[in-house]
């Protein structure tokens, strides 16, 4: 009799299974799970790894220190893999001269179009009759003050058109007015709107967008534009596609610009020999040729963009952690994820932001193999237990998800995870093949981050992973699928009306996030998820399957931390349904659910040959 | 004007059945500074009732949220200490925050507005 603990360190998390092994009975006592401390493969997983099987130790009966219960473990010869994670914006807005304002304000004033010239509201009581005028206000001058000095100008036959004001009082101004104008307020750079010029104000009815300076061939209208100028002025009609006010100034030597920002060139190396594609060109352009260079030998960045430096920081880490040169590291995977980035219209003057093009890239590199021995021995001295090297990562998930009910070989495992996603295939024999690919849940979050303007990854991995909802009482909330929950204690104030994450024991965070709604968060969420996930699941199987025939494979089983998401294994499972695939998430020794397969996996292993 | 804002007794009193956020004061608080709580509530397009009475702020905040047909009361007490409550939420100020500048007080306003809008708090930013 023995206690075994098979130990499966993970880009993201370390987890052990821990069985008593006698003869060929193995019987499994307990799970532990912990985060993975360091690059996996380095000696700084050992705290990670100490504190998994602690809590499978403490679970099976035995102190959570108590390591010498254990007679063996076991540890799995890690996928050389490491993956890496980049944005790269392709397009930029920029407004020279200030020439337009296209922002939301939560409360904008009055409805309607004015045209007019712009004037500082001090100025105003030098306006003559008939003048087409739209004062500009500073927050210096209050409400009552405003509106009393517009109804003056306007009693004297002053033709005021609109205004744009710096604090949040579009509306109480309009209050105050004898007649509707549209007023835009909340813009924080008031100082920086051009007086003297010629101007356009629109405000939309609640609910509805602007009509009139979203549209190119109206502002031209406008403002008697040629051809050529009003293609200049796309950029413009675009960035305020959407918002419910915006503000148009022509400046003589104002513009916008829509610039692109050379990402940079990939070479991509094949048996065919050497590709090139423009990051510009976008996901599906850099897919087609990943494809066309299958299999992938090498990938390089041009030197001096950013796509370049992506490439040899993934490099440099891999090198430093494996103390193999850098120019023996291969890059020979790469998922690239077309996105949208919210960015700063730079030289805007109200916080403006466009919505301008991105390449999300995720990449994956393999080495000969980790230095796991290594490991073995330092974890063996620490712990004072014997320490043995198992098999394959993907031979040993193989052997896990097989414990899965109702699954037998021929069978393809997915195992999504953090960092990679690998797919392998078993045929009736046993045969195995394996493809290890670039791209999994940190893709996941980088495009949720960079869609939705966030740059804390923590909160970008929270959206990945909890169901939104909204408070919309102080007793209940709408979840994202409609229904309604109760709660017996009133909710924070701080979640009053907000969209939220629904996390585990009915905790709800706030998204502290500028004019979001469920509906753009989910849609986000999932797109993502569909990019990432669904997209490497047909790109593995294709690769692991009999013939690169995907209807050859009958069954798939999930596993894999990201395989735990809750909507991850429907969307594979639905789009694998299409090719008459049995997918699902798999359910490792009846218990375990997709967690645990690989450590399950060596722990079956270790019995195996003997009578 | 009378259309947004008026207290109640007065020849610009809000009509009763006018839906509006309440607003509940000690008797020493001015109408300079319940324009302010007015205001906050005008911007977000909600009319506010004024009415004053004696009392600590969570008792004067349950009694507005009682009379408004929003169901959201604003009470703020001799000590310039403000308070929300929702009729929803029994006995306890739902929100309590300092009444004592211009700036709290039209955020007290703004946020009772928003709350019978269904919308969330604004960052306090006075």
């Amino acid at each position: 009799m023995a206690i075994t603990a098979g130990i499966d360190i993970g880009n993201a998390t370390t987890e052990t299974a821990l069985a008593r092994v006698e003869g060929r009975n193995v019987t499994f006592l307990a799970t532990g799970i912990s985060a993975t401390t360091g690059i996996k493969g380095t000696l700084q997983n050992i705290a990670g790894l100490r504190s998994s099987l602690g809590m499978a130790l403490e679970r099976a009966g035995y102190k959570r220190d108590d390591f010498s219960a254990v007679d063996i473990i076991r540890l799995n010869r890690a996928a050389p893999v490491i993956g890496d994670v980049a944005m790269e914006t392709v397009t930029e807005t920029i407004v020279t001269e200030s020439t337009m304002i296209g922002h939301n304000p939560a409360t904008p004033g009055g409805i309607g179009v004015g045209l007019g010239v712009s004037v500082a509201f001090e100025d105003l009581s030098s306006a003559r009759e008939g003048d087409s005028v739209i004062p500009v206000i500073a927050a210096k001058h209050d409400y009552e003050a405003a509106a009393a000095g517009i109804s003056s100008a306007m009693a004297r036959g002053v033709n005021i058109t609109a205004a744009i004001c710096q604090s949040d009082d579009g509306v109480l101004i309009v209050n105050r007015l004898p007649k509707v104008i549209p007023v835009v307020d909340e813009v924080g750079a008031i100082d920086r709107v051009p007086l003297g010029m010629r101007c356009c104000v629109e405000v939309a009815p609640p609910g509805r967008v602007v009509s009139l300076l979203s549209n190119p061939y109206d502002i031209a209208s406008l403002f008697e534009l040629s051809p050529e100028e009003t293609r200049q002025i796309v950029p413009v009609a675009r960035a305020l596609v959407g918002n419910r006010s915006a503000v148009v100034i022509r400046t003589p030597l104002g513009e916008v610009r829509e610039r692109r920002i050379p990402a940079g060139e990939l070479y991509i190396l094949g048996p065919q020999g050497k590709r090139t594609v423009n990051v510009e060109d976008g996901a599906e352009a850099i897919q087609n040729t990943v494809i066309a260079c299958y299999p992938v030998e090498n990938i390089f960045g041009q030197p001096g963009t950013n796509v370049g430096g992506m490439m040899e920081r993934v490099r440099r880490t891999m090198s430093d952690m494996t103390d193999i040169p850098i120019g023996d590291i291969y890059i020979q995977d790469l998922l690239a994820v077309d996105t949208l980035v919210p960015q700063k219209v730079t030289g805007g003057v109200a916080g403006e932001f466009s919505l301008e093009s991105g390449v999300a890239l995720a990449v994956m590199v393999k080495t000969e193999e980790l230095p796991m021995q290594r490991l073995a021995v330092a974890v063996s001295r620490e712990l004072g237990v014997k320490v043995e090297v198992g098999g394959i990562e993907a031979d040993m998930a193989i052997r896990g998800a097989l414990t899965t009910p109702g699954t037998k070989p021929p069978v393809a495992i997915l195992d999504l995870g953090a960092g990679s996603s690998d797919a392998s295939f078993m045929k009736t024999d046993g045969a195995v093949t394996l493809t290890h690919l670039a791209g999994a849940g940190n893709l996941v979050n980088t495009i949720i981050a960079s869609e939705l303007g966030i740059e804390d990854m923590d909160l970008a991995e929270a959206i990945k992973r909890y169901p939104l909802c909204k408070a919309e009482s102080a007793y209940h909330i709408r979840q994202e699928d409609g229904t309604v929950r109760f709660f017996d204690e009133p909710l924070d104030p701080g979640v009053y009306g907000r969209v939220s994450l629904l996390h585990e024991n009915d905790m709800l965070q706030p998204l502290m996030l500028p004019n979001i709604s469920v509906e753009k968060v989910r849609s986000t969420r999932r797109k993502a998820k569909q990019e990432v996930f669904v997209k490497n699941a047909v790109r593995a199987l294709e690769q692991v399957a009999p013939g690169s025939n995907i209807r050859l494979v009958d069954y798939v089983i999930l596993v894999g931390g990201s395989a735990k998401d809750f909507e991850i294994a429907a969307m594979i499972t639905d789009a694998l349904s299409r090719y008459g695939i049995v997918a699902g998430r798999g359910n490792i020794r009846s218990t375990e659910g997709p967690r645990n397969a690989v450590a399950t996996g060596l722990v079956l292993s270790s019995v195996e040959g003997r009578k | 004007m009378s259309a947004w804002f008026g207290r109640v007794g007065s020849p610009d009193a809000l009509p009763e059945t006018k839906p509006s956020v309440w607003l509940v004061t000690d008797p020493s608080f001015d109408e300079a500074s319940a324009r302010h709580v007015a205001a906050g509530c005008e911007e977000e397009g909600v009319p506010l009732a004024w009415d004053v009475r004696s009392g600590n702020s969570p008792d004067l905040a349950r009694i507005a949220c009682l009379r408004s047909r929003l169901e959201v009361g604003v009470g703020i007490d001799s000590e310039r200490r403000g308070a929300i409550a929702l009729v929803s939420v029994a006995n306890v100020p739902y929100l309590e925050r300092s009444a004592a500048t211009p700036g709290t007080l039209r955020w007290l306003g703004q946020t009772a507005a928003r709350m019978s809008k269904g919308e969330p708090v604004m960052a306090e930013t006075h």
